[in-house]
């Protein structure tokens, strides 16, 4: 199923200036910058569904925008194809946006509501000057279709008020497969829906990756859907990806203290055994970091050497990387 | 002993001429001290039936017929001036669900919870005490309390209402969604303060959500409701390890679970119905793979073992039920 990168992403920064507090302190501080991204190196793979999970703040959802472009990365290289996207002219980046399309956690805003159905889907052919009239009446029945709102036809006419939430997540799905594209960034695209609804637009994804060989980042807080969704997950903190390997082994055999952390918090009914009791809060803001590894403060297992430096993102087996100078779960990091 | 009881509870709401039946006969139990969940999906009643208990239904609501009894007086009966003075705050309090809207933007939250004190009357120590004794007790530094809410964090906001419904220590505490929206980090923590306050205080607390995890994080029985009706009631080992309602079978299904990847969830097809003009009989009929031309009759609730009750025919084939319900190709769209 999975090959070879279809996007490579090397030290993709996104620093917002912070605001400070008055004009005189303006004057004699240096600016601040609030590390929304900062610094995140990974491969994604043709084909692949990658996980992105974290916290509130960890810079996923920024992380994926500038994936899609949409937001304009501080520092880095997008490749793709050979080409760094960050430099694309607007004809190109016109090229790439249709190879890349995002789908948003909101079903009730991110349509447009006096649209039908039918115009919204249609929009993009139209935008990008794809096709006649036949063919994309013909692209946009494929695409409702395939998105699971069948027969589309009955969907065509309808205005995204008369739907049910599943069903327009499904529209906004549909509008994105239209163009056929490469792959697909899905930021929390169900977690407004209900228990029973969610499902079927997960079993949709695994679909259409196993149907059109469609590469997804999944961008999620929720590790249960991510657990069930993904092949690879990687683990955010504080703008940077503190772990990555294939989902089964980053939540089985967590290596990140960070992860165990974020685990052990997910409520969960059928677990058979007691859990620890943790602590945990607020991610603290991305302005003013803490010296060496950024989780330091909060984590149980630190020492004076996780102050000195940050530990970067290493393998610890083949599949599995950690930035983390003592991984748990017997794992061993490796020495400069 | 039973704190609050709500017999044949029926709530509609007026929308466009039309009648919405929001809630169809719910009756239900609060013992002292326990933790009642109620579970259910966007409008299945859950939020409406919580409101009703303390007024707090939108002017196009109403309770159409039922009785909410507290300590022995009807709720529905009393007038929203004594209901203010006797019940609001001093016996059953709210945590809302959004605490950026509960708290007022433009006064410090010293001075909400000062308020609250103040329009009770509270007179046991001086109010300037006790509001920072209520601060340490949710786990907020006291010289916080200058603070705006904008000043706060999601998850101290929340901290300052649970603060405010504590504040008059009232024997029970009805929570909607207090941890919807709150980041995982966060919504452990409300949970983990929820439960202690409510161990150490012996209240009874009654806490809405969608989120089934919720509740089986916290709850000692769990209500689980569908379009307007209660479907299914029990333990929370009950409702777990045991459904016995295809709907709570299937939302079982559903939920995806740490480590068990490879499961296939299912989807439970269609949607619920419209409660306009809810269908006739049971309605999960149209969603249910087990059903049968009996299912046009309301099915009752049926007791499967002590305390445990379904609304449903067939409560005997849950056993078999529960297996087929595993499989995703059980759950085809019958219309």
């Amino acid at each position: 199923m999975s090959s070879g990168p279809l996007l490579e992403i090397r030290d993709l920064k996104k620093w917002y200036p912070a605001r400070t507090t008055g004009f005189v302190e303006g004057l004699f501080h240096e600016q601040k910058y609030l590390r929304a991204v900062d610094g995140v190196s990974i491969d994604i793979r043709e084909g692949e569904i990658l996980g992105l999970a974290g916290q509130s703040g960890c810079g996923k959802s920024t992380f994926g925008e500038m994936l899609a472009m949409l937001t304009k990365p501080t520092e880095g290289d997008i490749v793709y194809d050979g080409q760094d996207v960050t430099t694309f002219s607007k004809e190109e980046m016109k090229q790439y946006k249709r190879k890349c399309q995002i789908i948003f956690q909101d079903p009730y805003e991110s349509l447009n509501p006096r649209f039908s159905v039918g115009r919204i889907v249609r929009e993009p052919l139209v935008i990008h000057g794809i096709g006649d009239k036949e063919e994309r009446d013909e692209r946009v029945e494929k695409a409702l279709s395939d998105a699971g709102l069948k027969p589309p036809e009955s969907f065509v006419h309808q205005l995204p008020s008369e739907l049910s939430g599943g069903q327009r997540q499904r529209v906004s799905i549909a509008r994105a497969l239209v163009l056929e594209p490469d792959f697909l960034i899905a930021d929390e695209p169900v977690s407004m829906l209900d228990v029973s609804i969610s499902t079927g637009i997960l079993n949709l994804f695994r679909t259409l990756q196993e149907e059109r060989n469609l590469t997804i980042v999944y961008i999620s807080h929720d590790l249960g859907t991510i657990d069930y969704l993904t092949d690879r997950t990687a683990i955010m903190y504080l703008g940077n990806i503190v772990e990555l390997g294939p989902t089964s082994k980053v939540v089985d055999e967590s290596a990140h203290p960070y992860t165990d952390l974020l685990l052990s918090a997910m409520p969960n009914p059928y677990l058979t055994v007691e859990r620890e009791d943790v602590a945990m809060g607020d991610v603290p803001d991305a302005i003013d970091l803490p010296s060496g590894c950024r989780f330091r403060p909060d984590c149980a297992y630190a020492t004076e050497k996780c102050s000195r430096s940050e530990p970067p993102l290493r393998n610890i087996d083949a599949e599995q990387l950690t930035a983390c100078f003592y991984p748990i779960n017997g794992k061993d990091y490796p020495e400069e | 002993m039973t704190l609050l009881e709500l017999t044949d509870v029926s709530i509609s709401y007026s929308v466009d001429a039309t009648e919405l039946h929001a809630v169809d006969n719910v009756s239900f139990d609060a013992e002292e001290g326990e933790i009642i969940g109620i579970v259910g999906e966007s409008g299945c009643g859950k939020t409406t039936l919580a409101k009703s208990i303390l007024q707090l239904l939108p002017p196009n609501g109403r309770v159409d017929q039922g009785e909410i009894m507290w300590k022995g007086e009807d709720l529905v009966q009393l007038s929203r001036k004594d209901l203010n003075k006797s019940i609001r705050w001093k016996e059953i309090s709210w945590i809302a669900q959004s605490a950026m809207n509960a708290l007022d933007p433009v006064y410090t939250i010293g001075a909400q919870l000062r308020e609250t004190l103040k329009i009770h009357s509270y007179d046991e120590k001086p109010i300037d005490e006790q509001v920072d004794y209520l601060l340490k007790r949710v786990g907020i530094d006291p010289g916080r309390k200058r603070n705006y809410p904008h000043e706060l964090s999601g998850g101290q906001r929340q901290r300052v209402v649970i603060a405010m419904a504590l504040a008059l220590d009232p024997p029970m505490i009805i929570a909607d969604e207090p941890t919807t929206g709150l980041d995982v980090g966060i919504q452990k923590e409300i949970l983990d303060l929820i439960t202690e306050i409510q161990t150490n205080r012996g209240m009874t607390m009654l806490l809405i959500t969608h989120d089934i995890n919720v509740v089986a994080e916290i709850a000692d029985r769990v209500l689980v409701m569908y379009a307007g009706q209660l479907i299914e009631q029990g333990t929370k080992q009950e409702i777990f390890d045991d459904p016995s309602h295809p709907y709570t079978i299937g939302l079982q299904n559903a939920f995806p679970r740490l480590g068990q990847r490879s499961r296939t969830l299912v989807t439970i097809p269609g949607a619920p119905p419209n409660l306009v003009d809810p269908p006739s009989g049971c309605r999960f009929k149209t969603r249910c793979p087990f059903s049968t031309d009996e299912c046009s009759i309301d099915p009752p609730l049926e007791t499967t073992s002590n305390g445990h009750v379904a609304k449903c025919h067939y409560t005997e084939k849950k056993d078999e039920f529960q297996e087929m319900g595993q499989i995703p190709g059980t759950w085809v769209d019958r219309r």
